[in-house]
């Protein structure tokens, strides 16, 4: 029931498979519960982001309105619909980080890699993400999450280290 | 609805209400009101919005009144000082974001935000914090957007997924960046989508074609009736001095609810085009040139007069629109029979007239519109439904999300949002076998009741499929069952054999029965006699020429009334006849290059926007629309130019008085007396089969609806045209 006449993309069959996983989860009818599961599946092969052919072919294979799909897309800070850096920096400024002195930190990230939340470096190496609410991890504030880690108790030594070992990456 | 009455007090006073419903729901009821912004009685409950805070006994904080249900001995208090107070910390954290822009604000003076910051919101607001901005989509040419006054309600959101069934609008975004929009650039294309115009509650959502022309308090509101097809949609024309500036919906709950569509809302900008004609022409020395009211009546009042006195009744062809008043039908009927002319008709888009003389009275349509909602299994043939009428295809989904077997018989796919059980995608030759063959998977019982030479058709049939049974049994099955036939029935080659097993069809499922008709008033061209089969009242008459016949041939007078070549289905017959005939008389609001070249009388009309008059629906509801605009100062109306014809061809005077009490009286007497005729005459079995392919076009269903820019700029009417290239 996609709501464009527009040919839709095909999507692989390994996602398909995966889609297949989510939707079963559920009672039947009820799929538009497996747009996260299927996003998260999408997103993975494409470089960490949503396009919206890409959206519009996960609504047609749920068959659902696009819509839905780009609402939740959109909602959520794990999606990104615009196409983002290799490496992902997500720096936590709720308020334990905030206290001890996440502010700090991300202007230090900010000012080395020359970008600003929400942005990706001109190398294309790392993007920053705009914003991200408590992880969980209060006891290591302040935090941020690298590719998915958790690291703790960061410092700007800290912080520095790791920036180094992401630029060098090929 | 017979649910068990419960107490509540509501300030102070103890009330009734029924159990099951919203605290909400019971007050408006009481004509109790509370403050509202999310919460619409024809949506899902969102409840995001607080505005309804009341103070509810033994409930620490407030609590939303659309949203808590009502029960036995609860005391609510709306005006409460805690109720007040939550209402307006409601209001000043709305106000946060909300521009100051009322002055410039096409919704200003009729906003519920406006509203409620006078009654609630503080003098002056206590945030320094910078408002936020949005972006606005291009939504189309209907509905125009600024999104940085929207105060996300939802109910705009929640009316495409619930009423139009077609999401197109969503919440994209979170928290402080939440925004309404399609997120891709795409625009809103739905029949039904001008609504959500009226139903946001501020001005993020407005009418894009009268954005900035007009403040809403200088405008008169008129009770009408939408002139555009069968349904007759109940609205409110916005007039100021003699313009028409907008329209709305009038509830209806019979007919269109709360919603009209967007050919309601938005065709009459039609009615200014530059080719409309104001003053009477006639042909002079070849030439056509302006002429006085007189001059123009007379001529044409001598053509008339000539011709009856030649006796050359069927020189004489004349058609008729058949969205025309009813009392417009009348004269122009009384004036043809009385001269004698018999060739009267308005069924310009029918080609099989072999079933005339099994016509009822008046088309069948055994309902009210809003009656299908009800109906359990219903069977759609041959229509396109959503383009033909919204707002059937609008009780037909209610219908269906509420669990009915919803089956089409239809020679093309269009989509539909909500369920279906069968779609048998038929050819045009196969939709009569294709009726025929749910007529055969009938129970036996049933069929074997009817005549034998029926029996005998249904034999040499092929065997029924799955699909077939499937619709039969669920006709069968449903005491509340429904055959609606649609616009492409009507224009088929086979109609009157379609016609004849729908009847059978009927019988034998024992459901209701209707057909949809073309233009607003079909059932009023049946019941005054523009048809050349009977008279005024269904008398039977002399038998005279039918449209297509009266086409394909050339006269000594052709009249065209309300009608342009444009609207007949075969448009190249009519306008060879049109050219071939000696005179040719054309009543119409505009005027177009063929006419001018080829009239030799043109009358201009007002049209239904303008006049005073009245519509019968498919449903055979009389509706009055009582506007009498001074589009061109000092000409008559239709009726007066009509009567006027009628004294210059020295006829008797007939009497207009009480027609419609007249003919609703004789529609009550004869609705019941609607026979289902149980036979298919042998001449309708052996209509020669010629099928042509008609479809039905959203916005180009009559003279207006071509000519409203807004529409034709819709994607329906632009993809129509790169089809017809
Ligand atoms: S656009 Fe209007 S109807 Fe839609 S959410 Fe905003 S305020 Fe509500
Ligand atoms: S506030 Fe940063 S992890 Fe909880
Ligand atoms: S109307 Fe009740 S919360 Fe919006």
């Amino acid at each position: 029931m996609s709501t464009e006449n527009t040919e839709t993309m095909e999507l692989t069959e390994t996602i398909k498979e995966k889609i297949d996983t989510w939707v079963a989860k559920f009672p039947v009818g009820k799929q538009r519960s497996a747009i996260i599961g299927s996003l998260h599946a999408v997103q993975e092969h494409n470089q960490g982001y949503l396009t919206p052919e890409l959206m519009d072919a996960v609504a047609d294979y749920l068959d659902l309105p696009c819509i839905y799909v780009y609402e939740v897309a959109t909602f959520y800070s794990m999606f990104q619909t615009e196409p983002v850096g290799y490496n992902e920096i997500a720096i936590c400024t709720n308020i334990s980080c905030m206290l001890s002195g996440s502010d700090e930190i991300v202007h230090h990230v900010e000012d080395r890699l020359n970008i600003k939340l929400g942005e990706t470096t001109k190398d294309g190496k790392i993007f920053l993400k705009k914003e991200e609410e408590c992880l969980a991890a209060c006891t290591g504030a302040p935090m941020m999450m690298v590719n998915h880690q958790y690291i703790e108790n960061l410092n700007i030594e800290k912080v520095n280290e790791i920036l180094d070992k992401l630029g060098q990456q090929k | 609805m017979s649910e068990p009455k419960i107490t509540i007090t509501i300030d102070d006073q103890e009330y009734k209400v029924n159990s099951g419903q919203m605290l909400i729901e019971a007050t408006d009821q009481l004509g109790i009101h509370i403050p509202r912004f999310c919460y619409h009685e024809k949506l899902s409950i969102a409840a995001n919005c607080r505005m309804c805070l009341v103070e509810v006994e033994n409930s620490t904080n407030a609590l939303p009144a659309c949203a808590t249900e009502v029960s036995e001995g609860m005391v609510v208090k709306t005006t409460s000082e805690s109720a007040e107070l939550a209402q307006q910390a409601t209001m000043e954290f709305l106000l946060i974001n909300h521009p100051l822009d009322c002055p410039i604000c096409d919704q200003g003076g009729e906003c519920e935000l406006q509203d409620l910051a006078y009654s609630h919101g503080r003098n002056e607001s206590r945030f320094e914090v910078k408002k936020r901005t949005l972006p606005d989509d291009n939504l189309g040419p209907l509905i125009s957007t600024d999104m940085t006054r929207c105060i996300l309600c939802t109910r705009c959101v929640r009316f495409g997924t619930e009423i139009a069934g077609l999401p197109e609008l969503g919440t994209i975004g979170r928290g402080e960046s939440s925004t309404i929009s399609t997120f891709v650039e795409k625009t809103v294309d739905h029949e039904l989508s001008g609504n959500m115009i009226d139903i946001c509650p501020v001005g993020a959502l407005n009418n894009k074609p009268y954005r900035y022309t007009d403040r809403t308090w200088e405008l008169d509101q008129i009770e009408s009736v939408s002139p555009h097809d069968c349904v007759g949609s109940n609205m409110f024309l916005h007039v100021k001095g003699d313009k028409i500036k907008r329209i709305v919906p009038k509830a209806n709950p019979e007919i269109n609810e709360v919603w009209i569509s967007d050919r309601d809302r938005f065709a009459f900008d039609g009615i200014y085009s530059d080719d409309r004609l104001t003053v009477p022409m006639l042909r002079k020395n070849g030439v056509l040139e302006e002429a006085t009211w007189e001059e123009a009546i007379d001529a044409f009042s001598k053509v008339l007069i000539t011709l009856q006195n030649k006796k050359s009744k069927n020189g004489v062809a004349a058609l008729i629109s058949s969205s025309t008043a009813l009392n417009e039908q009348y004269l122009y009927a009384y004036l043809m029979r009385s001269l004698g002319f018999n060739n009267i008709d308005h069924r310009i888009r029918q080609i099989d007239f072999t079933g005339d003389s099994l016509d009822p009275i008046f088309p069948n349509f055994d309902i009210k519109p809003h009656q299908i909602e009800n109906m359990k299994s219903i069977l759609i043939i041959g229509s396109d439904l959503r383009k033909e009428t919204p707002l059937i295809a609008h009780w037909v989904k209610k219908a269906a999300d509420q669990g009915a077997s919803v089956n089409f018989i239809n020679q093309e796919y269009s989509e539909y949002y909500f369920p279906i059980d069968n779609f048998i995608l038929s050819g045009q030759e196969a939709l009569a076998e294709n009726l025929a063959l749910v007529l055969k998977a009938s129970n036996d019982d049933a069929v074997n009741k009817l005549p034998s030479h029926i029996e005998d058709v249904l034999n040499a049939l092929p065997t029924p499929s799955l699909s077939h049974y499937q619709i039969a049994k669920s006709l069968a099955n449903h005491e509340q069952s429904f055959l609606l036939s649609g616009l492409l029935c009507h224009s088929h080659s086979e109609y009157a054999l379609i016609r004849s097993y729908l009847n059978l069809l009927s019988y034998v499922s024992n459901s209701s029965f209707g057909e949809l008709t073309h233009g607003a008033n079909a059932t009023g061209a049946y019941l005054t006699g523009c048809i050349p089969h009977r008279k005024a009242f269904g008398e039977s008459h002399e038998l005279g020429l039918n449209a297509l016949e009266m086409c394909t041939k050339n006269h000594q007078l052709i009249v065209l009334y309300g009608i342009e070549p444009e609207d007949c289905l075969y448009q190249e017959k009519l306008n060879q006849s049109i050219v071939g005939s000696q005179t040719t008389v054309q009543f119409s609001p505009f005027i177009t290059p063929f006419m001018k070249e080829n009239a030799d009388i043109m009358f201009p009309l007002k049209t239904p926007y303008e006049s005073k008059g009245a519509f019968i629906n498919a449903s055979g509801m009389i509706q009055d629309f009582n506007l009498q605009l001074d589009l061109a100062k000092d000409n008559p109306s239709n009726q007066e130019l009509l009567l006027q014809i009628i004294e210059g061809s020295k006829l008797p005077m007939p009497s207009l008085d009480n027609l419609k009490e007249k003919i609703k009286k004789f529609i009550d007497e004869t609705k019941n007396t609607h026979n289902r005729l149980l036979e298919i005459p042998e001449k309708v079995l052996k209509t020669t089969k010629n099928y042509s392919s008609v479809s039905s076009h959203l916005y180009d269903v009559d003279s207006i609806t071509r000519r409203s820019r807004p529409l034709q700029q819709t994607k329906d009417a632009l993809s129509q045209f790169s089809e017809d290239q």
